[in-house]
């Protein structure tokens, strides 16, 4: 039985709780107020605008209504009523919804309107992200669940998904946009602050919708330029020449679904992995790439996401497992 | 006099009182020592028969289902001999005393007039307040279709082609069932001659009924055997078959086939034609729209071992057996453990075109191994 003091605890603790969703959307990461791309700063100049106009018309509207409560009937007060209503419920509304669609069609066009640099091809999947840079002159460089980006650069990401709806939106720096099968929908960002940015699936697509997740990562345009390249070599000769880690992993068949590059393995079906060790997350940005969580993530996948799509390797003899982890971090 | 609702009610109760009483004094003898009166008996019987009747009318065969299979009456005559003899007899061979004790007293297939889906129905899901089991292989609703071909069969039998279909001629045949069922063990050379039924002398197959077990990892050949054996794995062949066995035999039968010749050859071909072409880029490079991983990653190329012990040869397999289990694998029941999730996860999304062209590439054997060789067009 609980003692009456901790009863009388009890609310007060929940209501200190109640603010927590509003604050959650204030974490810069995830933020669309952050101001971290000019697609999110292009919104968020309207937003502003748009909430102090809204809070004038709001009040003006309970004045009024507080104002026609009190007052007495009188024939005066009647036609001024009717004028009131005429103007102030049809004519002036219409005109300031047209003027905030004509700036909403405006700001989109903006938008939509610069001339990319980069074309990214983001590919939604069961519960990952397929990220395919399209240099020209050159084959695919192609990665998963994390978008490097160039800052001051508008990169133009074609979006396209193989499976069901997914949406990409990375808060911080505008969207989201869907994916939708059989589609190719296009989303420009325009980063503008150095930083690694969450971004997320905003549209329900299975089990394990709430754990795709993903990160940008915004460069300066030299160290991306840097990154691309490298991100375009096959995987690193030190890694494969080291310790039985590639024998382990092409035993255990994991080529069957993914593909290190300059490998024999050549999997289709799951993310790429041949610069792996250089990602900052696993698991579609679930959890911080580290060797312990490399080894839980083969061993017990599910337990780590539910439903996940990757089947569980928990009877592979643990030294095998540990040069495979090893093989998979210095993947560079 | 006008007969209201308390005349209604006091009859209920007058006949639950006499029910009840019934069931209490339970003047009804349930001996098997006591035949059935005959009205009771014709009426347990008919209804019997109605039950089944409807049921098994209802039935739809799969589509690979031909009464007059020859591999499926063998395999049927092989799975009566192990599990329905004992109590059903066969041609040639007597019932055990015990057995035409039971009350009902299990039916002489001669003496029964089913037809072939009717078979299916009593061999998948057995009979209540009989002796009858239903299917041992929890979800394996193909298996028994086995048994039905066979019994559609069985009256044109006479004891030798009974015993040339069940045992292949063997001499340990008219001992069999009527002898284990005392509890006795058949020697350890009728227990190599039981699997040598279905998967051959050599390891190499019969028919494609079941898998050739010559070189498999001697791992994977008693993880197997284990799993059917704890009911992990389904299968109303094989359970039975690997429950019979001591752990002692199952690790000999294991060694014993895994030290056969690795070289499994050219399987044969299955009844539905595949495209050899389009299974071997399904299997050397797997599908990313339908997420298909690729076969050899896991289960080796041509001649060279998967390299995971827990992973079985396949190259050279007959069709037959490969389009079975990839269908299981697809539509379950799934074997427990992690390697049996992690097949299950690459054929989730297999269609049956993919497991005819797989299981066509697969059982062209020798061409798989150029195949693994080659580059995909």
């Amino acid at each position: 039985m609980r003692s009456p003091g901790t009863r009388t605890w009890c609310g007060p603790r929940l209501l200190r709780l109640a603010p927590l969703p509003v604050l959650c959307g204030c974490e810069g990461r995830h933020s669309w107020l952050a101001g971290a791309g000019a697609e999110a700063r292009a919104i968020e100049s309207l937003f502003w605008p748009f909430l102090i106009g809204s809070a004038i018309v709001w009040t003006a509207v309970m004045a009024f209504a507080v104002f026609a409560y009190r007052s007495a009937a009188s024939d005066k007060g009647e036609r001024v009523g009717r004028a009131v209503i005429l103007w102030g419920g049809a004519v002036v509304p219409t005109i300031v919804v047209a003027m905030l669609l004509l700036t909403g069609l405006l700001t989109l066009r903006a938008l939509s309107a610069r001339s990319p640099a980069l074309t990214v091809q983001v590919d939604g999947e069961q519960w990952w992200w397929r990220v395919a840079y399209r240099v020209p002159g050159q084959a695919e460089v192609v990665t998963a669940n994390e978008i490097r980006l160039p800052r001051g650069e508008t990169a133009e990401l074609l979006l396209t998904s193989d499976d069901v709806i997914h949406s990409l939106w990375a808060p911080a720096l505008g969207g989201k946009m869907d994916m939708v099968p059989g589609r190719t929908n296009r989303l420009t960002l325009t980063p503008l602050t150095i930083g690694s940015w969450g971004g997320l699936c905003a549209e329900y697509c299975g089990a394990a919708h709430a754990q795709m997740r993903f990160e940008v990562v915004v460069t300066e345009p030299e160290a991306f330029r840097d990154w691309l390249a490298d991100e375009a070599m096959p995987a690193a000769p030190e890694a494969l020449s080291e310790g039985g880690g590639l024998d382990a992993f092409l035993d255990a068949g994991c080529g069957a679904c993914h593909t290190i590059r300059g490998t024999e393995a050549d999997g289709p079906v799951g993310p790429d992995l041949t610069h792996v060790g250089g990602r900052g997350r696993i698991g579609a940005g679930l959890v911080p790439l580290t060797a312990a969580n490399l080894s839980r993530w083969i061993s017990h996948t599910d337990d780590v996401k539910p439903g996940v799509r990757m089947p569980a390797y928990p009877d592979l003899a643990p030294e095998a497992l540990d040069r495979l982890v090893a093989f998979l971090m210095a993947l560079k | 006099m006008r007969i209201g609702w308390p005349h209604v009610a006091l009859g209920l109760a007058g006949l639950a009182v006499v029910a009840a009483g019934f069931w209490w004094f339970a003047p009804y003898n349930v001996a098997a020592s006591q035949r059935h009166l005959p009205p009771v008996r014709a009426f347990l019987h008919s209804y019997m028969d109605n039950a089944v009747g409807r049921r098994a009318a209802a039935l739809d065969p799969p589509d690979w289902f031909r009464a007059d299979d020859p591999a499926l009456i063998r395999l049927g005559a092989a799975h009566f001999a192990t599990g329905c003899a004992t109590c059903h007899g066969a041609p040639g061979l007597p019932r055990n005393a015990i057995v035409t004790a039971m009350l009902p007293e299990p039916t002489l297939i001669e003496e029964t007039e089913h037809t072939t889906r009717e078979f299916y129905w009593l061999a998948r899901h057995g009979l209540k307040y009989t002796g009858m089991p239903a299917w041992a292989g929890q979800g394996r609703d193909d298996e028994p279709w086995a048994v039905a071909a066979f019994l559609s069969r069985y009256s044109a039998l006479d004891p030798d082609s009974y015993r040339e279909l069940a045992h292949e001629g063997g001499s340990a045949a008219p001992v069999g069932a009527a002898v284990a069922f005392g509890g006795m063990r058949e020697s350890s050379r009728s227990t190599i001659d039981n699997c040598a039924r279905c998967h051959g002398a050599d390891g190499m197959g019969r028919d494609g009924t079941a898998p050739k077990l010559a070189g498999q990892s001697e791992g994977y050949l008693l993880a197997a055997l284990d799993a059917y054996a704890a009911d992990r794995r389904q299968s109303g062949f094989m359970e039975p078959v690997a429950i019979a066995l001591t752990p002692q035999e199952r690790a000999d039968l294991a060694r014993r086939y895994s030290a056969m010749a690795a070289d499994l050859g050219t399987g044969q071909p299955g009844r539905i034609a595949g495209d050899v072409l389009r299974g071997r880029l399904l299997a050397t490079h797997g599908d990313e729209h339908d997420e298909l991983p690729s076969c050899m990653s896991c289960h080796g190329a041509g001649k060279e071992p998967p390299g995971l012990a827990s992973v079985p040869r396949i190259a050279g397999q007959d069709a037959r057996w490969l389009v079975t289990w990839l269908r299981l694998w697809r539509d379950g029941p799934i074997p427990d453990g992690p390697a049996a999730r992690r097949m299950a996860a690459a054929a989730r999304n297999l269609s049956d075109r993919d497991i005819a062209d797989l299981a066509a590439f697969y059982s062209a054997g020798a061409k798989t191994e150029q195949a693994g060789e080659q580059t995909a067009p």
